[in-house]
């Protein structure tokens, strides 16, 4: 009963049903009842012609004239139809007794009487029809009948059309950027379901611009901060009473700084390349264990002027994805664990897969991340020791969110303060398993 | 003394490129675009070129392409603001020998350079000196205090390719890829047993060292 379809069909057979009955019932009341007026009218006007006969002197024509009434015709008729009449009613007419003729539905009857060597006939005027007695009874009511159904209808239209209205405007708002409209509702119907969404879908766009508007803060505190580094450092620089040590340090402020921004702006692009993105471009299958050999060896500098060690543990494995992308996010995981650790720390990566599952897990022993901050860390800027972070652009860890979400995958964080940090990144292992069922060439080398 | 052609047509960038390369000893000719490098290259011999691909007129890709379609082997490396893996394939794919996505580093570029030039040299005399060994890639020999010898030609070309950049590691299966071929059915495994016989053979040279990076694979370092 809370569909609109099955409320409008219900109100329509409803008035559909009504309206018919009352005509219906109308109409075969009132066709009786005009036949028998009819009837009525005739024999008082027969008694008037008579009465007029008898106690006046007026001639037949004056009487005729006098009882006439716009709707009966009376006639003086010199020669009846023998034939229109029959026989015998011929003859009972000729004994003086008064006769109605049915002419049929819509005409009515006629009455037919002698008054001594005339015929008088009595018949409804000859543009006139019972059906235009009737009309001219009816109009009134049919009239009222349409303008209170009419009513009804426009009422009723308004009501299902008031909170389409009230969408409409509403939508209008949110165009102009307005998400603060809520619309009341407390319908249950579609109108009620569609207001409910609605409602819902504003409070996600007010989120999402939240969110836009918070990061557009963000980026640009994250770009001002090293542009006014670098340009005091710069106007410091300007002045030449500066010692050798102070030149070379403002210098290397000035190149941190602008390493910094640059990160940013990589970052940046990247993440909003890969946030418009649905899914995973051009995978292709790959060998995981060399792909994350080849990262680290990529970031050997980092490592090692910290002189840290890697505990590898890696099973050779295929998998199908971006192998660009992937590359991501193993530089920003191991990447951070090499920014994390100590001196002469040590980096445990291992790799293990198998049908369903790939598993890469990148440990540090380094200062681990406290319970509050471990939620925040996959967001955007956020960093949970700013002396630390030194060139990081806040963004590596919500890069390495998006890739894994994009592949199917999650990424866990288990980490003690003091014991180090590890990231666990489990991603759906593809039809490559299939291959990972035959042993690779080189398995047994480590 | 080595010349090196700088094309980029940011004023700034081209200056401070120009003179990190002077401070550290080569000649340096700079071009706004690649029409201006194509009539500086044909002025005078360049050893290099560093050049940007968004220029006006004529961009890097185009240069990178003209160049090569010359059957010109001068080293390329690229460097621009355009990061992704698509770019960076279509500039190898023209012929670069070398990318790098701006912000540079001008550390790197040095290195970068150093290392472009070195193998030039290396590809254009197919010979490799390291302190008191040579290497010579016709002949498959070693050269080490007067004595040479000739080399098995995995063992050689695994020695030529670790010497070839000093410092790098290599994972076993990219020296796999290299020498024996992506196809190879060997075992990772041979290039330790080859690694292995290179030391044995190599017991007496001090200039440089095969060392073994646990975990990931191997390296040549020259000793200082």
């Amino acid at each position: 009963m809370n569909s609109i379809s099955t409320k409008l069909a219900l109100f329509f057979n409803a008035v559909i049903l009504i309206a018919t009955g009352l005509s219906f019932v109308t109409v075969s009341l009132l066709s009786r009842q005009v036949a028998d007026e009819i009837v009525m009218d005739h024999r008082e006007m027969v008694e008037s012609i008579l009465t007029l006969r008898d106690r006046t002197a007026l001639n037949l024509d004056d009487i005729v004239a006098i009882v006439s009434t716009p709707n009966y015709v009376v006639r003086r008729v010199e020669l009846l139809d023998a034939a229109d009449l029959g026989g015998p009613a011929l003859e009972r007419l000729e004994q003086g007794e008064v006769l109605v003729l049915d002419r049929g539905r819509l005409h009515g009857v006629t009455t037919v009487l002698r008054l001594g060597d005339a015929y008088i006939s009595i018949g409804l005027q000859p543009q006139r029809s019972v059906l235009q007695i009737w009309f001219s009874r009816l109009w009134t009511l049919i009239v009222l009948y349409l303008v209170l159904a009419g009513g009804l209808i426009i009422a009723l239209t308004r009501r299902v059309v008031r909170p389409v209205l009230e969408l409409t405007e509403a939508t209008q708002q949110v165009a102009k950027g307005n998400f603060d409209v809520h619309i009341e509702s407390g319908r249950e119907d579609e109108i009620g379901r569609l207001t409910a969404n609605f409602n819902h879908m504003v409070r996600e766009l007010r989120t999402i611009d939240y969110l836009r508007r918070d990061f557009i803060s963000n980026v640009s505190h994250e770009i001002k901060t090293p542009l006014a580094s670098i340009q005091g450092y710069a106007r410091l620089l300007q002045h030449e009473a500066l010692s050798r040590e102070e030149q070379a340090e403002y210098s290397t402020i000035i190149a941190e700084e602008a390493t910094r921004l640059s990160s940013l702006a990589s970052a940046m692009l990247r993440l909003s390349r890969l946030e418009s993105q649905e899914r995973v471009e051009d995978p292709t299958c790959y060998r995981l264990d060399e792909q994350l050999r080849r990262t680290i060896v990529l970031l050997e500098p980092q490592w090692r002027s910290k002189a840290i060690e890697f505990e590898l543990d890696l099973q050779p494995v295929e998998y199908v994805a971006s192998e660009e992308l992937m590359h991501q996010v193993w530089s920003n995981l191991i990447g951070n664990a090499v920014k994390f650790s100590h001196l002469g720390g040590r980096i445990d990566v291992s790799l293990h897969g198998d049908a369903e599952a790939v598993v890469v897990s990148i440990g540090d022993h380094g200062p681990g991340i406290a319970a509050d901050d471990i939620a925040h860390i996959f967001e955007k800027f956020f960093q949970v020791d700013r002396a630390h972070s030194g060139e990081g652009s806040g963004l590596g860890l919500s890069l390495v969110r998006r890739i894994v979400d994009l592949q199917g995958g999650r990424v866990d964080v288990q980490s003690i303060v003091g014991q180090g940090s590890t990231f666990t990144v489990t991603l759906p292992n593809r039809p490559a398993a299939s291959r990972e069922a035959s042993p690779p060439s080189g398995g047994a080398s480590r | 003394m080595f010349t090196i052609l700088v094309v980029e047509d940011d004023r700034n960038l081209q200056r401070l490129m120009a003179a990190m390369l002077r401070q550290n000893g080569y000649q340096v000719l700079t071009a706004g675009d690649g029409e201006e490098a194509l009539s500086v290259l044909d002025a005078s011999h360049v050893d290099l070129l560093v050049c940007d691909i968004m220029m006006p007129r004529m961009d890097g890709y185009e240069l990178t392409h003209l160049l090569r379609r010359s059957r010109t082997d001068l080293p390329i490396l690229m460097v621009t603001a355009r990061e992704t893996m698509d770019d960076k394939r279509k500039g190898f794919l023209l012929g670069t020998d070398d990318y790098m996505v701006k912000p540079i580093d001008m550390d790197e570029l040095l290195l970068r350079v150093a290392a472009l030039l070195r193998r030039a040299r290396i590809s254009t005399e197919r010979r490799l000196t390291v302190g008191d060994v040579e290497l010579d890639y016709d002949r498959l020999t070693l050269s080490h205090r007067g004595e040479t010898a000739a080399l098995p030609q995995k063992e050689f070309l695994l020695l030529f390719k670790l010497l070839s950049y000093p410092g790098q590691i290599f994972t076993r299966r990219q020296l796999m890829d290299e020498i024996w071929g992506p196809d190879a059915e060997s075992d990772e495994r041979t290039v330790d047993v080859h690694v292995k016989r290179l030391r044995d053979r190599l017991g007496d040279v001090t200039a440089f060292e095969l060392q073994t990076v646990r975990g990931l694979g191997y390296r040549a370092e020259r000793s200082s």
